[in-house]
């Protein structure tokens, strides 16, 4: 049989007081404390041990463990009532909170990058210069040009048909109706 | 029922089931914390939160692992944190916690010296040998289960349950 010294001996005596051998291994350790006096000693002081450490704290009682029970429920309902009452305390929160970042997220992805891109086509207020320009061209045959800026939106302004706003600048019973008017006590019949 | 019998109920909505998990955890938890601060109104304390901390976390626990051992593991972190925030002064508690068999006086005032010799020595030991040994006798987990909770590894768990016997045999050898 296989023959063991005192340190393994010790080993294998703890793990069969705590777990228990097997038989093999019981073997070889009944053999080894046959022989060996101060290992009968130790396995008997490490039993008597291991029997006085499991002499544990003394229980509490029942009173204990009935507030317990009853001042942890009581907790466990707070905090049901306080995680019910509030969105920012509720499960549904801090679990959606992140397809909600994610989405935002997103959102503001294709924002920066619509931006991007419209700026790379120099984009420019859009401005419909057919119909500006032909309510300019109502407007100018109504009461004449307002301001020389009226130039830019009478391009196409020609093509349906509508003056520019350069012959009506240039026309003198405008410019003379504009001047009139702004001269102050003016009367007119 | 076993621990994913009341997990899998706790997640169908039965709250109920909670109070199953604790009422089997409730004593051993609350005893080891006991062990650890020395103070009931506070081990119940951090007791009851370390369940509250369960009951919050439970909706995201994986199944596949051990409840046991993460409520164990709660419960260790939170009875450290205590003992960190602690004033250092409540190391050693009454002898009377330590339940002894009815003998004569004399026998019962050697044995209340040697119990406390061998709590002195207990607390005395490394933190991870002194806990192995507890959790190891105390709330009988295995190998495997107090090294998911001290972390580690089984093997390393079981040295230091020998390590611990081997000190406290050599320190106490001669005081009995």
């Amino acid at each position: 049989m296989k023959k063991i010294d005192c340190g393994k001996a010790e080993e294998l005596m703890v793990t069969d007081l705590d777990e228990g051998l097997g038989h093999g291994k019981r073997l070889i350790l009944e053999q080894h404390l046959s022989d060996c006096a101060s290992c009968r000693e130790m396995r008997n002081e490490t039993r008597s041990l291991l029997s006085d450490i499991t002499t544990d704290i003394q229980d509490p009682g029942d009173a204990f463990w009935q507030y317990y029970r009853v001042s942890l429920d009581a907790r466990l309902r707070d905090k049901d009532i306080s995680s019910s009452s509030l969105f920012w305390g509720t499960r549904a929160w801090r679990i959606g909170w992140k397809p909600v970042g994610v989405f935002v997220t997103a959102i503001l992805i294709f924002v920066v990058i619509s931006v991007g891109i419209f700026d790379t086509w120099n984009f420019r207020p859009y401005i419909d210069s057919t119909l500006s320009a032909q309510l300019i061209g109502e407007l100018n045959q109504l009461y004449g040009p307002v301001t020389d800026e009226q130039a830019y939106f009478t391009v196409g302004a020609e093509e349906l048909g509508y003056p520019q706003t350069s012959q009506l600048i240039a026309d003198d019973s405008l410019v003379e109706w504009f001047e009139v008017e702004d001269e102050p006590n003016q009367l007119f019949l | 029922m076993t621990d994913a019998d009341f997990l899998r109920e706790f997640r169908k909505g039965n709250k109920e089931a909670f109070s199953g998990l604790v009422e089997k955890y409730s004593k051993p938890i609350t005893m080891m914390i006991l062990r650890m601060v020395k103070d009931l109104e506070e081990a119940r304390d951090i007791s009851q939160t370390v369940f509250l901390k369960a009951y919050e976390g439970l909706p995201t626990f994986m199944m596949n692992s051990s409840f046991k051992t993460w409520l164990y593991r709660i419960a260790m972190n939170a009875a450290n944190d205590y003992i960190r925030k602690r004033k250092p002064n409540i190391m050693v508690d009454s002898m009377d916690d330590f339940a002894g068999p009815a003998t004569s006086p004399g026998e019962q005032l050697d044995r209340s010296r040697y119990l406390e010799q061998l709590k002195r020595a207990i607390e005395e030991l490394p933190e991870k040998q002194r806990l192995t040994l507890q959790m190891r006798i105390y709330d009988e987990l295995n190998y495997k289960e107090i090294a998911k909770v001290l972390g580690g590894t089984a093997g390393s768990a079981r040295g230091n349950f020998f390590q611990a016997t081997r000190t406290l045999r050599l320190k106490l050898g001669n005081v009995k």
